[in-house]
């Protein structure tokens, strides 16, 4: 009798076990997160899982809010300076425009990529009764060799169900305003690098996460800090711009992708900030230009605690960028990534943990 | 005594479970799944061997034969073949043709494209190198859109070639990738990502031959357990994307050396067909392709045999296969029945599994009757 008991409890075990029953809500490591945090589908204007995902993940003790948008943030402490750290929730993708009449969807494109990154490829639309695989479907004189081919342009994309009339795509539950990802996977290439989508930003997301975890808020003193999870980044920083008019910060930090060079076909004579050599202040972006005195403040941080630290330009704006003319200090912190705003945007480890400690090291020492 | 009973229910469970786990017979969708994640390009076709041989009974995997190009054979009843039935094993992929100072592989294909796009549906690309310590994860690079010039953008999307193919396998040198046991010449495959689509429409890299492939193996499983009596040779053909030199118009390697081989006076190859390029659709049964010699002939007896067993046909006469010329130089009779192939050619090409089960069924009913 004895040893059907224990039978039971390891049956018990094994289903309780975060192996075996799904996210442990209690490991607070970047990289795991991160793992969880790009699988859930959150194209720009359509971020509410990502926000109640990451909101199920937070300390219990911080108060948090969230706007209508699905901003999420909390703030801890009084007094000057105050800290804004953002990252975004929002990745790039498709939103449902039109159900044709043969039961193709016709697409409105979020974010900027290259079209014919998507054209043959496996995509997922998330309707109210769950998801429904798609194929983006190639352009139609794809296979003809005797013509010159027409360009595809992000108008030409069309996803094909496996239906042929609109009631159809309709009975799989598709409506209009349903958001597309790409059918999402990780690659691990080796134990510290994977390539996936919406690296940019859950990364960021995971770092603030790990960092809100990791920090004793108990212990903020003479300062302000506020961790803030954000919309629609990608569609003209739209989320943070509402934010300026409820947060008025002294600094910024805007936690998100530095764009790397360090890859074979891009140009190294800018932005060449090799993976795996730590995290990256964006100084200089499309958006920014962080003051030299500022930025070394973060430097001489990372210093004191030897945290490598890499020193950069590159292109693409950040969300910190529009607290600048309500009076605030935009410093981005990154990790540099390669592939940007592809299937396989590339990340380390070893940033992205060194990221998190720079993160708090900001928190603790500024 | 009771913890003895509980023992004993719970075994008889686990025992009821496994037993009908292992009874249960492969489905054609379980077994094109099967197919579908072997990785089989032309000249790599040994791993697609190995698993037809796992997937068909034992008595008909002993019986295989194979020839030194990586054919496969396989005969039923005692006496001379009758029909032979040939499939294609292999599907346009890849090879390691150099390992660059940063760890990047670059990749080379043996075999032509079948359209000027080919290639540029793999850009960024999650792909699989087959090294022999077993496979090794990639991604083939794509330049990052934010730091790409404006004038460069179309460029990389619109002339994409493979000597722009860099093949990133997260190492930072030459040395390391050797390390991780890749060398030049391993194959390389797009990740077969399998899509379910509306109803029975399925989608995939290759599917379209991998099916073919399956629904061969799926015969030869219904032909050993009913102990038919129809003598005929099954054939799974290596190389038949790789074109021989010196015949034109160009036919693939494999399917000339099967045709030496075997010398049934019938010939049924079973073949993917692109929708797009052709007179038929998808999901309106198999397409019949005859040569116009043996239209008359032939084509009210299949037309017949498939409507007496209920089976949706396509058949156009203005349809051709490259394929029947060599066998229609010795005069002998052969027929194509296709499985109808939406976006051939792409990483996701879509079959409907009614298509498919509809010419496993042809394929038993016109056996030993033409």
């Amino acid at each position: 009798m004895k040893k059907i008991k224990w039978l039971w409890m390891l049956i018990v075990l094994l289903i309780i076990s975060p192996t075996f029953g799904g996210q442990d809500k209690n490991n607070h490591s970047p990289w795991d997160l991160l793992k969880n945090l790009v699988f859930i589908p959150g194209v720009s204007g359509s971020e509410k899982d990502v926000a109640d995902f990451i909101l199920s993940l937070l300390p219990k003790q911080l108060r948090i809010q969230r706007d209508d948008m699905h901003n999420l943030w909390f703030t801890v402490g009084e007094g000057r300076p105050h800290l804004l750290f953002v990252a975004h929730t929002d990745e790039i993708g498709f939103v449902v425009q039109e159900i044709t009449p043969v039961g193709t969807l016709k697409v409105e494109r979020k974010g900027g990529f290259f079209p014919q990154m998507y054209e043959a490829r496996s995509v997922v639309i998330y309707t109210n009764e769950g998801s429904v695989e798609g194929i983006v479907m190639p352009r139609s004189d794809y296979s003809r060799n005797d013509q010159d081919l027409n360009p595809y342009e992000h108008k030409d994309v069309e996803i094909y169900l496996g239906v042929s009339s609109k009631e159809e795509a309709q009975k799989l539950g598709v409506e209009i305003g349903d958001q597309v990802t790409i059918n999402k996977k990780i690659i691990e290439l080796t134990p510290d690098i994977l390539a996936t989508r919406a690296v940019d930003d859950r990364a960021g997301c995971a770092v603030l996460v790990a960092a809100s975890h990791r920090i004793d808020w108990r212990q903020i003193e003479k300062k302000t800090v506020t961790f803030v999870w954000d919309v629609q980044e990608e569609t003209g920083l739209i989320g943070a711009s509402s934010l300026t008019k409820k947060l008025k910060p002294d600094y910024v930090f805007a936690v998100d992708t530095f764009v790397s060079s360090d890859s074979p076909l891009d140009s190294r004579h800018f932005a060449y900030t090799p993976l795996g050599k730590g995290p990256v202040i964006r100084a200089i972006d499309s958006s920014n230009i962080a003051p030299q005195s500022e930025f070394k403040k973060v430097l001489d941080i990372a210093r004191a605690r030897s945290i490598p630290v890499q020193l950069g330009y590159t292109r693409g704006g950040n969300d910190g960028s529009v607290f600048v003319p309500e009076g605030a200090v935009d410093i981005p912190l990154s990790w540099p990534g390669t592939y940007s705003h592809s299937f396989i945007e590339k990340i380390h480890r070893k940033d992205l943990e060194a990221l998190t400690d720079l993160v708090i090291a900001v928190v603790k020492d500024w | 005594m009771r913890g003895k009973k509980s023992v004993l229910f719970f075994l008889l469970i686990f025992a009821l479970i496994f037993s009908a786990a292992l009874s249960e017979d492969l489905s054609t969708e379980k077994l094109i799944l099967e197919v579908f994640s072997i990785a089989s390009p032309s000249g790599y076709e040994s791993a697609m061997a190995s698993k037809i041989q796992e997937l068909l009974p034992s008595n008909a995997a002993r019986r295989i034969k194979k020839d030194n190009l990586g054919n496969l054979y396989l005969s039923f009843g005692k006496r001379e073949s009758h029909t032979a039935l040939l499939a294609p094993m292999d599907e346009i992929g890849y090879f390691v043709s150099g390992i660059d100072d940063e760890g990047y592989l670059r990749i080379s294909r043996a075999v032509p494209s079948p359209h000027r796009l080919y290639d540029s549906f793999i850009q960024g690309h999650p792909m699989r190198v087959w090294t022999e310590k077993g496979p090794v994860k990639g991604v083939l690079s794509l330049p990052s859109v934010h730091i790409t010039p404006a004038d460069k953008r179309r460029e990389y999307q619109e002339s994409f070639t493979l000597d722009k193919a860099y093949l990133d396998i997260g190492t930072l040198s030459g040395a390391e990738s050797s390390r991780k046991g890749v060398k030049i010449l391993d194959a390389v495959t797009p990740w077969p990502d399998y899509i379910r689509l509306a109803g029975t429409q399925r989608a995939g890299p290759s599917l379209g031959v991998k099916a073919c492939c399956a629904l061969l193996v799926a015969l030869a499983g219904e032909q050993e357990q009913k102990a038919s009596k129809v003598q005929s040779i099954l054939v799974w053909m290596a190389q038949t994307k790789f074109p021989h030199r010196s015949f034109r118009p160009r036919v693939g390697v494999g399917l000339l050396r099967a045709k030496n081989r075997i010398r049934t006076q019938n010939i049924f190859l079973v073949e993917p067909i692109a929708v797009e390029r052709n007179p038929i659709e998808l999901g309106q049964g198999p397409v019949l392709i005859l040569p116009e010699r043996l239209q008359r002939r032939w084509k009210d007896k299949v037309y017949a045999i498939a409507q007496e067993k209920k089976i949706p046909l396509q058949f156009h006469p203005e349809l051709k296969s490259n394929s029947h010329l060599p066998f229609m130089m010795e005069e002998q009779e052969i027929l194509s029945l296709c499985l109808p192939v939406r976006f051939s050619s792409t990483m996701v090409e879509v079959i409907d599994l009614n298509d498919a089960e509809a010419l496993k069924d042809l394929l038993l009913a016109l056996q030993g009757r033409l």
